[in-house]
């Protein structure tokens, strides 16, 4: 084989190693500071006591808060950027992500509708109208890009229409129906905050679920890259696996969204990151967009938890949008310029 | 290693595609399908790979294995996603093994070489220019191990001197291959067709050795247009009839 062959694909499986270690380490470091840094009352070093002395109140707002909490921002790592990265590659857009398309606000929507409504509904219930929720802003968004040919932009701008709707609908119904409240304001714009060790199981699944099916649809995703036509001539029909493929993204988003609100970007800028650094093979896809997503969140989960002075706290909705917009404007002028 | 294709009829949203096609394509040489636009070769393409499904006959692919694990197929204008790397397109394509396809990449290498495509590998695919994109796929469709390649209008976007190397290179890689591709160009056909079929609004209007297909009444009915031949070296070439 040619030197320079053998060189570039040595490169590649360097920079490949590098990218899964950085943001494996980084990821891990992010962990622990959401354990051990909080706003106020609980010190460093009284965190990192509580850590390892399972007493007083420091050990309950370690173990019973922070580590849930942090362990929810991985998961919510997992579950964005996945989903992310199925529906750019089902929609052919790689804008795509669940809240740019509307899924994950058309889940907080059925949410809100659903306490509205039933005042008592149980998590179960719940997780089913986000279900349903996001499954009616997916369709609309689909249907409008049936009409547009599935252009990239029509897509997009149907599905920001979508989450600009579902959100004024969201806030209508909690600005007058008190029996909404039982989310604090901070869920209608994202938040972990809300999460303990009895949500956790079922947003845990939804990542499982979508990591797994992920790595194992890999080679049929793989085959989507190279087209619908490739697709359909080695064996997988592309609407088949395109529809598989966005029905699981939104049904683990929606989960999520019931317990955390829509949170936005994540599932943008994860896969475009990953694709930058290790190439599209879906394998090593799923390799990067984890732990870069996973750290993405967390970080974002930590600057929403700290920047706030006096102890308050940002929606980490916001925070994943300050990252995100600036990341959207660049893919929307420089590398989709044409598209 | 044979393809038949038995009475076979395609109807897509209420129009005939193909009608009554009966043909027996085979792995000595160049299978080549001509004919006008909308005539009908790339549904039939379509059929033989699978993606559309026959409204009524047959379509036997009788190869070593499954078919399905069998045909390489190229489209007129692939739709990869945007992004996508050299690399990435030919492990995917070829189903290399390995981080990168590393593990198998040195098996194909050569053959990308002699595309002059070895040194893309870094680039995404939409840099390439359109010719430097055709000989990747190419070089792809030739190193593959699928044994039947069914390719669509191979040498669009390529310079004549590529259009002929390609097609010689792959005579040479893809010989024990069937191979059919689909052409705009007669000339191509009479040079490098070991069989041609000529269709003509679904139909197949004429079938066999070059020699006895590609005659000017014929084609000029077909196309539309007065063509004129002439021999050159030994092939029958057609341009033509320019009037006045």
């Amino acid at each position: 084989m040619k030197a320079d062959a053998t060189a570039s694909l040595e490169r590649h499986k360097k920079r490949f190693i590098y990218t899964i270690l950085f943001f494996s380490t980084a990821s891990i470091a992010a962990f622990l500071l959401e354990v051990i840094i909080g706003p106020g009352r609980l010190g460093v070093s009284e965190a990192l006591h509580a850590f390892f002395h399972r007493e007083g109140t420091a050990y309950n707002i370690v173990w019973n808060i922070r580590i849930p909490r942090a362990t929810a921002a991985v998961e919510t790592g997992v579950i964005l950027g996945l989903s992310g990265l199925i529906l750019q590659v089902a929609l052919k857009n790689p804008l795509a992500e669940p809240y740019l398309l509307g899924v994950s606000g058309g889940a907080s929507l059925g949410v809100m509708a659903s306490l509205a409504l039933f005042p008592s509904l149980g998590y179960l219930w719940m997780n089913i109208a986000g279900f349903i929720g996001a499954l009616v802003a997916i369709a609309a968004v689909l249907v409008i890009g049936e009409m547009t040919g599935y252009s990239v932009y029509a897509v997009i701008l149907a599905g920001v229409a979508m989450s600009a709707l579902t959100a004024s609908l969201s806030i209508i119904i909690y600005l007058t129906m008190l029996s909404a409240h039982r989310f604090s304001m901070l869920w209608l714009y994202g938040t972990l905050s809300l999460i303990g060790w009895r949500e956790l199981p079922v947003i845990t699944l939804a990542a499982i679920v979508v990591a797994g099916y992920t790595w194992l649809l890999r080679g049929h995703i793989n085959i989507l890259l190279l087209g619908d036509e490739q697709a359909a001539s080695m064996g997988v029909d592309p609407s088949t696996a395109r529809r598989s493929l966005i029905l699981v993204s939104a049904a683990a988003t929606a989960l999520l969204t019931s317990y955390a609100g829509p949170i936005g970007f994540i599932g943008l800028m994860s896969p475009h990151i990953s694709r930058l650094l290790v190439g599209s093979e879906t394998g090593r896809m799923v390799a990067a967009t984890i732990p870069v997503s996973v750290f993405l969140t967390t970080v974002s989960d930590l600057m929403a938890r700290t920047l706030v002075p006096q102890g308050g706290e940002a929606p980490l909705g916001a925070m994943t949008a300050l990252l995100g917009v600036p990341f959207f404007m660049y893919l929307v002028t420089r590398r989709y310029g044409e598209a | 290693m044979k393809i038949r294709i038995s009475r076979l009829h395609l109807e897509l949203g209420g129009n005939i595609v193909l009608r009554d096609i009966n043909l027996c394509m085979r792995n000595n040489g160049f299978n080549v399908l001509i004919g006008p636009n909308g005539s009908g070769k790339t549904s039939l393409l379509r059929v033989i790979s699978g993606i559309y499904k026959p409204s009524s006959g047959e379509v036997f692919i009788e190869v070593k294995g499954d078919p399905r694990d069998e045909i390489f197929y190229l489209p007129s204008e692939p739709e990869a996603f945007p992004g996508l790397k050299v690399v990435d397109y030919l492990q995917i394509a070829l189903g290399l093994r390995g981080l990168y396809g590393a593990s198998d990449m040195s098996d194909v290498m050569g053959v990308l070489e002699d595309f002059e495509v070895s040194s893309l590998l870094d680039r995404d695919l939409y840099s390439l220019s359109s010719g430097e994109r055709q000989r990747l796929y190419l070089a792809a469709a030739a190193a593959s191990r699928r044994s039947v390649l069914l390719l669509d209008e191979p040498t669009s976007h390529l310079d004549i001197k590529w259009i002929y190397k390609s097609l010689n290179l792959l005579g040479r890689h893809a010989k024990d291959k069937l191979v059919v591709f689909t052409t705009h160009d007669i000339n191509l056909a009479s040079l490098y067709a070991s069989h041609v079929t000529v269709l003509s609004k679904g139909s197949v209007v004429a079938d066999g050795d070059p020699g006895s297909v590609l005659r000017e009444d014929l084609l000029s009915q077909v196309y539309g247009v007065r063509l004129v031949s002439g021999e050159l070296e030994g092939y029958k070439l057609f341009i033509p009839y320019k009037e006045g």
